[in-house]
């Protein structure tokens, strides 16, 4: 049994996926969101937030399944940011770019990323200096990055900026 | 020694030396703020934390309760995630939802040094991976259009090995 944050209704286990969708889908101004609670205090410590919300609860997450998708639960839900950052935070430029291919919620947890898009202007900062000043100190890495940046950057002038 | 007693979100009470409780620093403020003392029959109640995970992070603590206080994040530094110990790799061979109710009890227990190697382990899933291993690690559907994709690929044509 679950109980909901400011309604405190009780929902049974079995009827909780139904139940909360029906609530929260049909009539989502009657539901506190954790979210809003969230940005509404922030001079809470992290740590003091209170309970996760109940769509976190990980049988609802998991939806049944085995696996859990980290990235599209974190990018969902504004507290979970500190996670999403600090995941980034331990990834190459290389993954990020892996990472915007792979579905389009976690292309857009790479776009709402300040440490993402950290990772990739730096790589794009050092290409840039390095082609301004050919003796720039940036390592051999970002040199050979140097022309496929170049190329980049042509063929973006090609395509329509489609932000889907 | 003194004891605590930690209660879980379905009421099970564990007891566990304060020293080793106290690498939560929710915890630590909150026996602080109570004034809880060692002969206090007080549990102190963590609702967010359920019985399993919180067997957990006890054992966690417990293995690490003699390390130094985890470094606070520097921006400069170069993060690294092939620094997670045997012992810490075996700990989070667990489920992808054990670990990420680890995750969120790191957080809610304000446990540095656990949040830290959880998500390092979350990170661990992706690096060095291509984005149809990354989707296969966490079974993600690719919901691209054969369009979209095309264009992402171009997008990152830029870092692709060669």
């Amino acid at each position: 049994m679950l109980v909901t944050y400011k309604s405190n209704v009780t929902i049974e286990d079995t009827d909780r996926h139904s139940s909360f969708f029906f609530n929260y889908k049909n009539f989502p101004e009657l539901f506190f969101s954790f979210d809003d609670f969230y940005n509404s205090t922030p001079h809470l410590p992290l740590s003091l937030t209170l309970t996760p919300p109940l769509n976190l609860d990980v049988d609802f997450v998991k939806q049944g399944q085995e696996y859990i998708d980290f990235m599209s639960v974190f990018t969902e839900h504004d507290f979970c940011k500190p996670f999403l950052e600090k995941i980034f935070s331990y990834l190459s430029y290389k993954d990020i770019a892996s990472m915007t291919t792979v579905s389009k919620t976690w292309r857009k947890a790479v776009s709402k990323s300040a440490n993402a898009q950290k990772e990739l202007e730096k790589v794009f900062i050092h290409a840039i200096l390095y082609f301004c000043h050919k003796n720039a100190n940036v390592t051999d890495e970002y040199k050979q990055l140097y022309d496929k940046i170049l190329i980049h950057f042509k063929n973006q002038i090609q395509f329509k900026k489609n932000d889907f | 020694m003194p004891m605590i007693k930690l209660q879980s979100s379905d009421g099970e009470v564990f007891q566990v030396d304060f020293e080793i409780a106290k690498a939560s620093v929710t915890i630590k403020t909150m026996v602080e703020d109570l004034g809880l003392e060692e002969e206090d029959e007080e549990n102190v109640p963590l609702p967010n934390v359920n019985p399993g995970i919180l067997k957990k992070v006890i054992q966690w603590a417990t293995y690490h309760k003699d390390d130094p206080p985890a470094a606070e994040d520097d921006e400069g530094r170069e993060k690294r995630t092939d620094d997670i110990s045997s012992w810490d790799a075996d700990f989070l061979k667990v489920d992808q939802g054990t670990l990420f109710e680890l995750i969120l009890a790191a957080n809610y227990l304000d446990i540095k040094g656990l949040l830290d190697v959880t998500c390092k382990t979350v990170a661990n899933m992706i690096k060095g991976k291509t984005p149809e291993e990354i989707r296969k690690t966490f079974n993600i559907k690719n919901d691209f259009s054969a369009a979209e994709e095309d264009q992402v690929r171009k997008e990152n044509e830029w870092c692709e090995e060669k």
